[in-house]
């Protein structure tokens, strides 16, 4: 079992951790959920929480902040607790997600429980079937330990959707506080394989050699409008992505060197196509997966949908202006792996390594930072998923809520710049956040459909 | 938030207003607010200034002609229909009475005794207002709107015609609209030679435009993409050169083709009204195709800082509307397929060239020697007079007869007017032709061959330099100083063929230079494309053309905190016309202040480009260069700097550099067309 790197409670907690082999503490978390649907009864309450963690200086539903954080200090990421500490960050504190059901899109997790056992790497490292095809659906290695794996599976399916489209808002804000750049743009990414709701399913067979379409298009302000990368994802993992995009001053497509994923997409902002999801590139552009340790983590897997507001637009808060932070919620996180991986085929790429932080219960990341080339820290990346369902109001993606990402906060370090996305319901133009709408290959994922997208 | 709002309250006014006053009822407003959910509006404010660092005045308008300042002797000699022998054999002598030349038959002419001086120290200066409206109907249904708003302030007046309205009698309007001759510098109009806007969606005035750049609807569904309305289309991977963007014509009015290079010619394309459907035919391949009203290419009018046609001709007469080329249609489909490394593209296309073709026109301008050639002019005048009128079987070529009543209505069926801001030496004639690509001899034969009142006023053809100098000088004496010129413009349909592939090319070595390099190879050919000819004769030249380009993309990281670099270089062969559109037999005649030198054209013209950009980290800043070389020794520069502040500003400062003659003959360059620009500018835009 990997060390812990979480300090605080380590005895506690090593008395445990020997106790099961794999992921959970009481008991081996694969079985318990598998059992009961539950994760509660894999970890003791110190790990499911906070109330339980900091002895009851810090309380579910309250807050975090400057005044409370060192109490948490061991359960946050570095970047997350520096604007905490230092930029008058707010975390307000959730109870733990022990429902499973509820980290993820209903028809993946179900698809992981019933596929379990039956993924394989392939001669090639490509996961494949256990006939040898491309893999089914579900997470393909549910109750892994290992980083490989970990990334397979993120890599393999993104947004735990066959297809998804996210609306979205970027604010890019300065180290002064101050948001210097606005845009709002357009994601979108469709599997042809591995499919759970569209049909044709499992696989598109058309696109059968493909793992998946992606697109992203910039639709405000006017001097990136129409700006857009389409990635074409080969089902083998140690092929770059064909990418294509449309450049609004030339009025229309170029291909583009497949190895541009290190790039800022646009002025201000701190993403790069690599940076997507914590597995933006095919799994082995990178290589020296390794698993460097294991700790509870507080992080947003719950209640991050906004449906107070029309939009689902978040409230701001900190910084020196106060908008660099959407406001934030975080929950214990009762295990996360963490894994590091290093870009082995990019030349000159300005990261080094990244470490990602997975939650055991369903394979995502809940954070990455990554280190520049003197081993520095680069940037960071937190956000929060959950499902569209606050009790009062749901968004529903077919028979159940919709379960995605809300928002997400970029951090560069060494400048101190902030970008911070949100996934919003509607964007001007009629851009529609949606899950499983087979249209959107038409209308984003196509060279036509990026010429149409494009600057009038 | 706050900018959703904003926008949706301007998109509330111009709806408003748009809906008119009237529309008070409930219904209307319910209307308007439905429309005003489905509406957004963008816009954005920009100055564009440059600042001309070279000293030298734009030898194509009034200030700075060949010979400008220079005195040039003028000899007037007895025609040969006069039984002078040769052009040049016979002087006339000065008839002297009390010691006072009466007849004055020799003098020394410098052109800026007569034209008043301007200087375009601020070649560029443009306040812009670009606005978009999108009205989403439906999902699949919608209207997109711009608007283009120009405005220039007028810190270089220019020439003003009414300035030498006591000189010559004028410049004389009459055969067509004048208006960009005849009075202040326009900046912007494009008119018909009867003076119908050459563009329906724009409303222009000397010194402002506004029109609509793109007014469509949109339907999509599926696959199918159908655009109907005013747009642009670009085709081809090449980038600058339009090897296979042929779908528009070019607006050359704002900036001719000196924009920042990296945007192409996104402000210059002539949007046309058309119909365009795409269609993504397989996974792979896209098919696109248009038909759409033939739209021509806008020139700047004569004294603007980029005019390119000397302004001692009127503005060029155009036939857009007259021809009924208004009428025609172009027509094109493209296939593009991408494979991953592999691509290719073919392409179809029957349009009107949208340059079109310039020929010697009659001037429709009667308008004599006298009194503004004085004695010489009346003597002129007294002679035609005296030529009896020609019977219906006699001609002036082989008859001592005349066609009309006067000198000045047999100039109004010549390509000539007396004015002043014409031409007033032989020198100043060879060079400026040869500015344009043509030959000032062949132009002259060629107009006296085409109209036959030139031989009924007393031009003969010419046999060389002498000759020609003779006969021009004589001219322009008894005109009293100068002629104008005047030429008309006719489009001619052509077929454009194209063919394109595209390679990536993988090396095992990732670290390697030249792996991911993007390679693209384009081919035009053109069947029977017609060119103006280097004499202006009424049908053009036709020829088969063919066009080769070859583009190498990179993108290359320098180092691990920068973000990689933009490096592209290209080559392209013309096998009959240069870059613009003008046929190489033009090239090759004396340039400035020089001596007649004939134009005995070149056989190809070839050209390459590197052109990239180096963002900065957040691309805050972006360092763009953009080099033209023409390999016969000309080359354009242009260095640029792109800050992006935030907040909506963006600002660009740029500096173009032009040299005809690196080495070899300038004459034979491109960018002896435009070697007087030397410019550093300055665009500001701040998104509203």
């Amino acid at each position: 079992m990997a060390r812990w790197i979480s300090g605080i409670n380590r005895r506690d907690l090593l008395k445990y951790s020997g106790s099961v082999v794999g992921a959970g503490v009481l008991a081996p978390l694969w079985s318990t959920i598998a059992r009961t649907g539950e994760i509660d009864k894999a970890y003791p309450d110190e790990l499911l929480s906070i109330d339980a963690y900091t002895k009851g200086k810090i309380s579910t539903g309250g807050m975090i902040s400057a005044a409370n954080v060192e109490h948490v200090k061991h359960l946050l990421e570095p970047a997350k607790y520096h604007h905490v500490k230092n930029m008058g960050r707010k975390l307000k504190v959730l109870s733990t997600t022990t429902d499973w059901m509820k980290l993820g899109p209903w028809e993946y997790l179900e698809a992981t429980l019933k596929n379990q056992g039956r993924a394989r790497f392939d001669d090639r490292g490509n996961v494949v079937n256990d006939d040898g095809r491309p893999w089914i659906g579900g997470h393909p290695f549910p109750s892994t330990q290992n980083a490989l794996e970990l990334f397979a599976g993120l890599t393999l399916s993104w947004g735990r959707h066959d297809a998804s489209l996210y609306a979205m808002k970027e604010y890019d804000v300065a180290n002064t506080g101050k948001v210097d750049y606005e845009y709002d743009l357009v994601w979108a990414e469709l599997s042809p394989v591995g499919r759970l709701v569209l049909d044709p399913k499992p696989y598109w067979e058309q696109h059968i050699d493909k793992l998946r379409f992606n697109t992203v298009v910039y639709t405000s302000p006017e001097s990136e409008r129409g700006a857009s990368y389409l990635n074409i994802w080969d089902y083998d993992q140690h092929k770059l992505p064909d990418l294509y995009g449309y450049v609004p001053s030339f009025r229309r497509i170029r291909q583009f060197p497949s190895n541009q994923r290190f790039e800022p997409l646009v002025p201000g902002s701190a993403l790069y196509l690599s940076d997507a999801w914590a597995a933006g590139d095919p799994l082995h552009t990178w290589g020296n997966y390794k698993v460097v340790g294991r700790q509870p983590l507080l992080a947003g897997v719950s209640g991050g949908w906004n449906p107070s507001d029309s939009n689902w637009e978040h409230g701001v808060h900190g910084g020196d202006l106060g908008e660099t932070f959407f406001d934030s919620v975080v929950e214990m996180v009762p295990e996360t792996i963490v894994c590091e991986a290093e870009p082995t085929g990019f030349s000159r790429s300005p990261v080094s390594k990244k470490r990602v932080w997975f939650d055991v219960r369903n394979g995502m990341p809940l954070a990455m930072v990554t280190y520049d080339r003197q081993g520095k820290p680069f940037r960071s990346f937190d956000g929060c998923y959950g499902l569209y369902d606050n009790g009062t109001a749901k968004f529903m993606d077919g028979k159940h809520p919709y379960w995605s990402w809300a928002y997400l906060h970029a951090y560069e370090f060494q400048s101190g710049r902030m970008t911070r996305i949100e996934q919003v319901k509607e964007l001007a133009g009629g851009h529609i956040s949606s899950a499983n709408n087979d249209s959107i290959y038409d209308e984003y994922l196509t060279q036509a459909a990026l010429q149409r997208l494009g600057r009038d | 938030m706050k900018t959703y709002k904003k926008r949706s309250q301007i998109a509330c006014y111009v709806l408003s207003v748009a809906s008119g006053l009237s529309m008070q009822t409930a219904l209307a407003d319910g209307i308007i607010e439905t429309l005003i959910d489905k509406t957004t509006f963008l816009g954005q404010i920009r100055v564009d200034a440059a600042y001309n660092t070279s000293g030298s005045e734009n030898p194509y308008n009034q200030s700075g002609v060949p010979f400008q300042d220079v005195e040039v002797s003028r000899q007037a000699y007895l025609p040969p229909d006069l039984g002078g022998g040769n052009w040049g054999d016979v002087p006339i002598p000065a008839v002297g009475l009390l010691g006072l030349n009466v007849v004055n038959t020799a003098d020394t002419i410098r052109r800026s005794d007569r034209i008043p001086e301007d200087n375009y120290d601020f070649t560029q200066n443009i306040v812009r207002f670009n606005g978009e409206m999108n009205i989403s109907f439906t999902r699949n249904f919608r209207l997109n709107a711009k608007v283009r708003a120009l405005f220039d302030p007028e810190i270089n007046p220019g020439f003003n015609a009414l300035d030498v309205m006591n000189d010559q009698g004028g410049i004389a309007g009459g055969g067509g609209d004048r208006y960009a001759d005849t009075g202040q510098m326009n900046y912007y109009q494009a008119k018909d030679r009867n003076g119908k806007n050459i563009s329906p969606f724009e409303i222009a005035g000397r010194d402002y435009m506004v029109d609509l750049p793109t007014f469509i609807l949109n339907y999509k569904t599926g696959k199918f993409d159908f655009r109907f309305g005013n747009q642009q289309i670009a085709w081809g991977q090449a980038v600058f050169f339009r090897t296979l963007d042929v779908a528009n014509g070019l607006d050359l009015r704002r900036h001719l083709i000196l924009d920042r290079a990296i945007e192409e010619y996104e402000d210059e394309r002539t949007p046309k009204l058309a119909f365009r459907a795409t269609m993504q035919a397989t996974s792979n391949m896209v098919a696109d195709a248009f038909v759409g009203k033939f739209q021509p290419d806008v020139l700047p009018n004569p004294n603007s800082q980029y005019n390119v046609v000397p302004a001692q001709f009127y503005k060029p007469l155009d036939n857009y509307y007259v021809g009924e080329y208004d009428k025609e249609l172009d027509f094109g489909i493209r296939f593009k397929a991408d494979y991953g490394n592999f691509g290719w593209q073919a392409m179809a296309v029957s349009r009107y060239n949208p340059l079109g073709v310039f020929r010697w026109a009659e001037s429709g301008i009667n308008k004599g020697l006298t009194p503004h050639g004085g004695n010489l002019g009346a003597l002129v005048e007294g002679a035609y007079t005296s030529k009896p009128k020609c019977s219906a079987t006699q001609n002036p070529y082989d008859n001592f007869c005349r066609l009309y009543d006067s000198v000045g209505e047999a100039l109004s069926h010549t390509p000539f007017t007396v004015g002043p801001g014409g031409v007033y030496s032989d020198k100043e004639w060879f060079s400026s032709a040869a500015g344009v690509r043509l030959d000032g001899i062949d132009v002259l034969n060629r107009a006296i061959a085409d109209f036959p009142a030139l031989r009924d006023v007393f031009a003969s053809p010419v046999a060389n330099e002498t000759e020609a100098a003779a006969l021009l000088n004589t001219f322009f004496l008894g005109a009293g100083g100068s002629i104008r010129g005047n030429v008309q413009r006719d489009y001619y349909r052509e077929n454009v063929f194209g063919l394109g592939a595209s390679f990536v090319n993988e090396t095992d070595d990732n670290e390697s230079f030249w792996n991911q390099v993007i390679v693209n190879v384009e081919v035009q050919y053109t069947p029977e494309r017609v060119f103006t000819t280097p004499d202006l004769a009424q049908n053009g030249l036709k020829t088969d053309e063919y066009i080769f380009t070859a583009v190498a993309e990179k993108w290359h990281r320098w180092s691990e905190n920068f973000p990689s670099a933009y490096l592209v270089a290209q080559y392209m062969h013309r096998s009959e016309s240069d870059l613009v559109g003008l046929h190489l037999s033009g090239y090759g005649g004396n340039v400035g202040n020089t001596d007649y030198k004939r134009s005995d054209g070149i056989s190809g013209a070839d050209y390459l480009v590197f052109a990239g950009f180096q963002p900065w980290p957040n691309k805050k800043y972006v360092a763009e260069w953009a080099i033209l070389y023409d390999i016969r020794g000309g080359i354009l520069v242009q260095p640029l700097i792109k800050w992006n502040p935030g907040s909506g500003v963006s600002v660009d400062l740029f500096y173009n550099y032009v040299k005809s003659n690196l080495r070899g003959d300038s004459g034979d360059t491109l960018m002896r067309a435009f070697d007087h620009v030397q410019e550093v500018g300055l665009r500001v835009s701040y998104q509203l």
